[in-house]
């Protein structure tokens, strides 16, 4: 898996900079959904996963373990998506020992 | 697509500069939807070839306002859309809008407090319209603001601030200088780190509704400081704008 210090950490949004993407996709807000990452298994609200907003699409990363839990791009007449984190009805959110607002520099 | 928000043509009513780098707009929609304090509205430009740019501002302004909404906008260097609505938007102009959009970087009374707030150049924003949000209700939730700017010129809000602090005693604001301070500045004169955050914080008590806005390296700084200091990590939530800003 490729390593979040790969990256410019510059570049590293919030999820929610990408809520209205996302209300597009799902119809309804989704930054305040409690997400289990399909990695590791942390819990995370989905307006605290890593955004990253600046290519030709949307990727969403676990903040903990880094997977990669959503990526989103759109054509004219077609939309890609690739969810890969799994619903829970976990109201608490951020709930992995591991879990963290940031991660390290 | 659904089109869970529709776009609106709102019509600029007024802009007044706030620093030398921003400004504050403010826009009459036909169908305005009341916020919660800390949501964004994402503006899109058109260009006649077609080409189409889209950023998303915070709101500034408070839930209970006139019937209008205010964004406060910082020019980021080469900026496509804050670069035209400095250089080019006049009132009367029409500009596309959706929102309000988000709620996870929302705090509304009901939410409780005590709040600290922290914010980097125009990462004030969103946090200035929950300010606003708790003096419009008259609310009595203890409220610290950390702010941190580049230098006394580029502090946006600065008089309402101090006036707010003056008129709340539940509420302070504390300010830093990253670059270039008057040679009198009282504040402090180095970036956010946990001694400062540990200062702000301390009379909030041990686990305070904690937000954090601002270019992304400040915020990844903030963040990891609260979470030296004791904070737990679910507590603070952030909101990056990316590398531009102080």
């Amino acid at each position: 898996m490729k390593n979040c210090d790969e990256f410019d950490r510059s570049l590293i949004l919030d999820g929610n900079a990408a809520a209205g993407d996302l209300m597009e996709i799902f119809g309804r807000e989704m930054t305040e959904e409690p997400v289990e990452c399909s990695n590791c298994g942390c819990v995370q609200f989905v307006g605290s996963l890593m955004a990253f907003a600046g290519g030709p699409g949307l990727v969403l990363r676990c903040p903990s373990c880094q997977a990669v839990l959503f990526c989103s791009a759109s054509l004219p007449s077609i939309a890609c998506l690739d969810v890969r984190w799994i619903s829970t009805s976990q109201s608490d959110g951020a709930t992995c020992p591991k879990s963290r607002p940031t991660v390290k520099q | 697509m659904l089109e869970a928000i529709p776009w609106q043509l709102a019509t600029i009513s007024a802009i007044r500069q706030e620093t030398p780098t921003v400004k504050t707009f403010r826009f009459e929609l036909p169908n305005l939807v009341r916020h919660r304090a800390g949501q964004h509205y994402d503006v899109r430009l058109r260009a006649p070839d077609g080409y189409v740019a889209q950023r998303s501002y915070s709101v500034a302004s408070a839930p209970e306002g006139d019937g209008a909404l205010e964004l406060t906008i910082e020019l980021v260097t080469d900026g496509e859309v804050s670069g035209h609505l400095h250089a080019n938007a006049v009132v009367g102009d029409r500009i596309e809008l959706r929102g309000p959009i988000g709620g996870y970087f929302v705090w509304e009374t009901a939410k409780g407090g005590p709040l600290l707030l922290v914010g980097g150049g125009s990462g004030v924003v969103p946090l200035m319209s929950m300010l606003r949000h708790r003096r419009s209700v008259g609310s009595e939730i203890s409220a610290r603001l950390l702010y941190s700017a580049r230098s006394a010129d580029d502090l946006i809000f600065r008089d309402e601030l101090d006036a707010m602090a003056l008129g709340s005693p539940e509420f302070a604001v504390t300010y830093t200088l990253t670059r270039r301070q008057p040679w009198n500045w009282p504040g402090h004169r180095r970036r956010i780190d946990p001694p400062m955050l540990s200062e702000v914080a301390h009379m909030l008590g041990p686990h305070p509704l904690t937000y954090v806005c601002g270019p992304t390296p400040m915020v990844e700084a903030a963040a990891n400081g609260l979470v030296q200091i004791g904070f737990r990590p679910g507590s603070i939530r952030t909101e990056r704008f990316g590398p531009t800003g102080s």
